[in-house]
């Protein structure tokens, strides 16, 4: 009588978990197992929306998200109305790669999935990531001093990216022309 | 009757504004002493470059590398030991005295995987080893340390290096450098 009346409890528990996923599942703004369009080859990438600073920037907080916007012989990332900039002669490497994010993420995230009843959390996690590029920057400021930046775009927008740098006077040590790392 | 609490009353208000006075002064001495003491240990003198980060590992993606150097950069600051803390090729260490170099090779990498981590909880750690060796300008060897940054259970793969880059900190901090002599 004790595991019916357990039973009876669980379902709409278990039903509410699945609901959740769902509603993550049909919310998320970019389709988890499908590939999103991004620029044609032979356009010109003039900005980056939904770009998000990993490290390395100068005044600069952390995980900041904003646009990546190539504006002469300069690269820039606006963070509202602030920008901080990378004179693109001055970049001695250029690197992409592939990886994947967690939609529920931060220290909120992690505690809701482990709040989840019956282990559903790990299934969200299972479920609810999504693909990113990764652009990697090596630069010298004007004392000679070696620099890096990382940023994560959305799929498909590095390589774009690293075509167009190069174009305006990057250096890279593997041409655009080649495939990004994948993870 | 009533004189002779008033005056006394008096006197001791006067002694106890006295007592206050002096405790208050001798306070504001100890912290001067106090600080210039921190300061003092801040500029001791000593600067550092921080070299990028070498590997012997071709699975380690450059992201990491980078991410190994700025942390790197930003902790080496934090520890305060050093006046001045200058990256690679930075032309105003030329001209530095008593600079100190701190070369990084990555002899390990695992990438793991956040995914694995939050549905399995004991799979997917990331884990950099590297060896870490601080040398004077003349190449002498201050000292030389296998130091390992991980993440396991939640986190970004990327938290890893910052790990590593707080134990390699910890590090310089327990360690005796040498005298500006």
């Amino acid at each position: 009588m004790v595991r019916a009346h357990m039973c009876e409890n669980a379902i709409p528990l278990i039903g509410c978990c699945l609901l959740a996923v769902a509603a993550v599942l049909l919310g998320s703004p970019t389709r988890l197992f499908g590939q999103q369009p991004g620029p044609s080859r032979g356009s010109a990438v003039e900005t980056v929306p939904n770009a998000t600073h990993v490290l390395g920037l100068e005044n600069v907080k952390r995980r900041a998200r904003g646009r990546l916007a190539i504006d002469g012989n300069t690269l820039r990332f606006y963070v509202g109305l602030a920008a901080a900039e990378v004179n693109i002669s001055s970049i001695q490497d250029v690197f992409t790669g592939q990886d994947s994010k967690q939609l529920v993420r931060g220290k909120t995230g992690m505690m809701a999935k482990m709040a989840m009843p019956y282990e559903s959390g790990r299934v969200l996690s299972l479920l609810a990531s999504q693909k990113i590029d990764v652009l990697t920057l090596e630069y010298r400021d004007s004392n000679g001093g070696l620099h890096g930046v990382i940023f994560t775009l959305p799929k498909g927008q590095a390589p774009a990216v690293k075509r167009q740098l190069v174009e305006l006077g990057a250096h890279a040590s593997v041409s655009p022309a080649e495939g990004p790392a994948k993870p | 009757m009533k004189r002779k609490l008033l005056s006394q009353s008096l006197l001791l208000a006067v002694l106890l504004l006295g007592a206050c006075a002096c405790l208050t002064s001798r306070t504001r001495l100890l912290a001067q002493t106090a600080s210039a003491k921190a300061t003092g240990e801040k500029t001791s003198g000593l600067n550092i470059q921080i070299e990028p980060v070498e590997s012997d590992e071709a699975s380690l993606p450059p992201e990491f590398r980078v991410a190994i150097y700025e942390n790197l950069v930003e902790a080496v600051g934090k520890t305060g030991k050093f006046q001045h803390v200058f990256r690679s090729g930075d032309r105003a260490a030329d001209a530095t005295p008593h600079l100190l170099i701190l070369h990084t090779r990555v002899v390990g990498f695992k990438p793991g995987s956040q995914k694995k981590r939050e549905v399995t909880t004991v799979a997917g750690a990331t884990i950099i080893r590297s060896s870490v060796q601080l040398v004077t300008r003349e190449g002498r060897t201050v000292f030389t340390r296998e130091v390992e940054g991980k993440v396991r259970f939640f986190g970004e793969n990327l938290n890893a290096t910052s790990d590593f880059a707080k134990k390699v900190a910890a590090t310089i901090r327990l360690t005796p450098l040498p005298d500006r002599s």
